[in-house]
C-alpha cells in the first residue's frame, strides 16, 4: 500500500498544541470537576426553547435549553461532548446567562469566556459551537414569538 | 486509593535496582573510566568491563556477542537497520516492505528512504491488527531487499508470527528486520530459529537505563550496513562514538535479569492483564482494539465509546496510561495504528493503551477499571443524546 498523507502528518509538520492534565488553568479544572447548569432543564414557568450545534465526527457537540419568562432567562441547562475547555466554557457561559435578558443570547460571543478560562488559540475554534447552539436557541425563541404574534393578529 | 498509578510500561519501565547497582559500581570504578576504544591498558580494562554485557544481550536473543552493535536505543537501532541495510544492499534492489502499524522509528526511516528513491510497500493489518505472513509473501518482489515487522506491536500488543515471516524472507532472499523493543524479556526470541537478520532492542523497555539499545546483525546474512554516523571505528565502524560503558553494563544486566525472569514474569503479568480486560470489557461500550488471542502479556488497548478522548484522559489524570505510541503522543492526532484498523477518529482518540509490568498490582488494575467506569459514566451523562 503506498504511503498516504492521511495516515500521518507530513515531515516537519508542526504538532498541534496539546495540553497535559497539568497544563489546564485552575478555572477549567474547577468547571470540569463540577460543571454548572449541566444536564436537563428543570420544569418551571416560562417558555422552553433549545438549540444544538456540532457533529460527533468533529469531536464537539453542544446543546442548550433555555426557559424564558417575560424576556428573561429563568433557567438554562447544557449538554456537551467535547474537550475539557468546551465543557468548562459551556459551564461558565451558562453561569453568565442565568437571569440575563434573552436578547443577550443573540449577541453572545465566546471571546470573554475563552479569555477568562485562558483557552489556548488552538482550542478556541471548538468553542464556536457554543455560540452556534445559543444562536439556535435564540432563533427558536424568536420564531416562537413571531408565531405567537401572527397568531394573535389573525385572531378575530 | 488516590495516589498516582503508573500503567505505561510499554512506554518505559523503572530501572531494576540490580541494574542501577551495576551501573553505579561501573561509574565509580576507576578501572572502567577509560575510552574502551583505546589500545592501552586502561582502554582494554574498560572494554573488558563492557564485553560481558554484549554476551548477556546476545544470550537473550540466541545470538553471538560479536553480532551485537550498541546504539542509543531502539529508535537508532531501527534507523540503522532500515536505512543502513537499504543503502548497503541497494545494488540488489530498492524495494522494502513494512506495515502501517509499525513504530514511527520504522515508518519515518522508510519515508526518508522513499526520498532517496527507494520504494516502500506499507502493508495494511487485518481487523485484528496483525500482518499475516501471507500478506508479506504477496508483497515480495524480485527487487525486495528488506522486510521490517515488529515482533510485538507497541500500541496493540499483538504478536506477529515472526518465524513464518522469517522463513518466507529467507526463501526469497530478502533480509528480515524485527523491532523487538516490546517483546524482549516478555516473549522468547531466537534469531536463528525465527530466521531474523536484524533485530532492534531497547534497554529501558526491559527495566534497564534509557539512552542505550542494541542492533543485532546476523554475521552470515547481514554482516555490514552503511553507518549513519561518521567518526571513529567503534562498533566495527557501524556505530562510531565512545562506548558508554556504564550504560552498556546496565543493559547487559537488564538483559540477564529479563532472561532469568522470562519463565515467571510473563504469566504473572498475563493474569493481571486478563483481570484488567475482564473488568474493562464488562463496562458499557468498551471494546478491545486488536487481536484478543495473539497478544503480548503486558498490553491492553481499548476504545471507549461515547466519550471525548481529552476529557477522558483528564478524568483519568492520576493514571499514567497512553492514548497511543508515547513516541507520537505529542501530535494530538488519532493513532495511525488504530486508523489503519479502520477505527473512526473519535474512537481512536478515546482509546487507551494500558500496559502492565513487574510492579503492577491487582489493586492498581481494579482502581483503573473503577475510574474508567466512573469517568465514562460522568462524561456520557454530560453529552447530548
Amino acid at each position: 500500500m503506498p504511503w498516504s498523507p492521511l495516515l500521518m502528518p507530513p515531515p516537519g509538520a508542526c504538532a498541534p498544541w496539546r495540553p497535559t492534565d497539568m497544563d489546564y488553568p485552575a478555572a477549567v479544572l474547577a468547571h470540569f470537576a463540577a460543571p454548572q447548569h449541566a444536564g436537563e432543564l428543570r420544569e418551571g414557568p416560562g417558555e422552553a426553547v433549545s438549540g444544538r450545534a456540532g457533529e460527533l465526527a468533529d469531536g464537539v457537540v453542544v446543546s442548550f435549553q433555555l426557559r424564558v419568562l417575560r424576556g428573561t432567562i429563568q433557567a438554562l441547562a447544557f449538554r456537551a461532548y467535547g474537550c475539557p475547555y468546551t465543557l468548562a466554557a459551556c459551564s461558565l457561559a451558562a453561569e453568565g446567562l442565568q437571569g440575563a435578558p434573552v436578547a443577550r443570547v443573540r449577541e453572545f460571543t465566546i471571546g470573554q469566556v475563552a479569555d477568562e478560562l485562558q483557552v489556548p488559540p488552538g482550542k478556541r475554534g471548538a468553542l464556536l459551537r457554543i455560540e452556534d447552539a445559543l444562536r439556535s436557541c435564540w432563533r427558536a425563541w424568536d420564531n416562537s414569538q413571531l408565531s405567537r404574534s401572527s397568531a394573535s393578529r389573525s385572531d378575530p | 486509593m488516590s495516589e498516582s498509578i503508573y500503567l505505561d510500561y510499554a512506554a518505559s519501565t523503572p530501572v531494576d535496582p540490580r541494574v542501577a547497582d551495576a551501573m553505579d559500581a561501573c561509574l565509580r570504578d576507576p578501572a572502567a573510566m577509560a575510552n574502551a576504544a583505546a589500545t592501552h591498558w586502561a582502554g582494554r580494562a574498560a572494554a573488558a568491563r563492557a564485553q560481558p554485557a554484549r554476551e548477556q544481550v546476545a544470550q537473550l536473543i540466541g545470538a553471538r556477542a560479536s553480532e551485537i552493535v550498541w546504539t542509543s536505543g531502539a529508535t537508532e537501532a531501527d534507523n540503522l537497520a532500515l536505512v543502513g541495510a537499504a543503502r548497503f544492499q541497494q545494488r540488489r534492489g530498492r524495494h522494502i516492505i513494512t506495515a502501517l502499524t509499525e513504530h514511527p522509528a520504522v515508518l519515518e526511516s522508510c519515508r526518508s528512504l522513499q526520498a532517496e528513491g527507494f520504494q516502500v510497500s506499507y502493508l495494511s493489518p487485518n481487523g485484528a491488527g496483525l500482518v499475516e505472513p501471507e500478506s508479506v509473501a504477496a508483497a515480495l518482489r524480485d527487487d525486495t531487499i528488506l522486510v521490517s515487522l515488529a515482533h510485538v506491536n507497541n500500541e496493540l500488543g499483538v504478536i506477529h508470527d515472526i518465524a513464518a515471516v522469517g522463513a518466507i524472507c529467507r526463501a526469497h532472499g530478502a533480509l528480515l528486520h524485527v523491532d523487538a523493543a516490546q517483546s524482549a524479556g516478555r516473549e522468547a526470541i531466537d534469531v536463528r530459529a525465527q530466521q531474523i537478520d536484524l533485530l532492534s532492542l531497547s534497554a529501558h523497555k526491559m527495566y534497564g537505563p534509557k539512552g542505550i539499545g542494541a542492533l543485532f546483525l546476523d554475521a552470515d546474512r547481514c554482516r555490514r550496513v552503511t553507518p549513519l554516523l561518521h567518526g571513529g571505528g567503534q562498533e566495527r565502524g557501524l556505530r562510531p562514538g565512545t562506548l558508554p560503558v556504564h550504560q552498556v553494563v546496565g543493559m547487559g544486566m537488564a538483559a540477564e535479569l529479563a532472561q532469568a525472569r522470562l519463565a515467571a514474569d510473563p504469566p504473572a503479568i498475563l493474569a493481571l492483564r486478563q483481570r484488567l480486560e475482564a473488568g474493562l470489557l464488562a463496562l458499557p461500550d468498551v471494546q478491545l482494539n486488536g487481536s484478543p488471542d495473539r497478544r503480548s502479556c503486558h498490553i491492553v488497548n481499548v476504545r471507549i465509546g461515547g466519550v471525548e478522548g481529552e476529557s477522558l484522559r483528564l478524568g483519568l489524570h492520576r493514571f499514567a496510561v497512553s492514548s497511543g505510541s508515547a513516541c507520537a503522543a505529542e501530535s494530538g492526532e488519532p493513532s495511525p495504528v488504530l486508523r489503519s484498523l479502520g477505527i473512526a477518529d473519535q474512537l481512536a482518540l478515546s482509546s487507551l493503551r494500558i500496559s502492565l509490568g513487574r510492579d503492577s498490582t491487582e489493586a492498581e488494575v481494579d482502581a483503573l477499571v473503577a475510574a474508567v467506569d466512573a469517568t465514562a459514566r460522568r462524561l456520557r451523562a454530560l453529552a447530548p443524546d
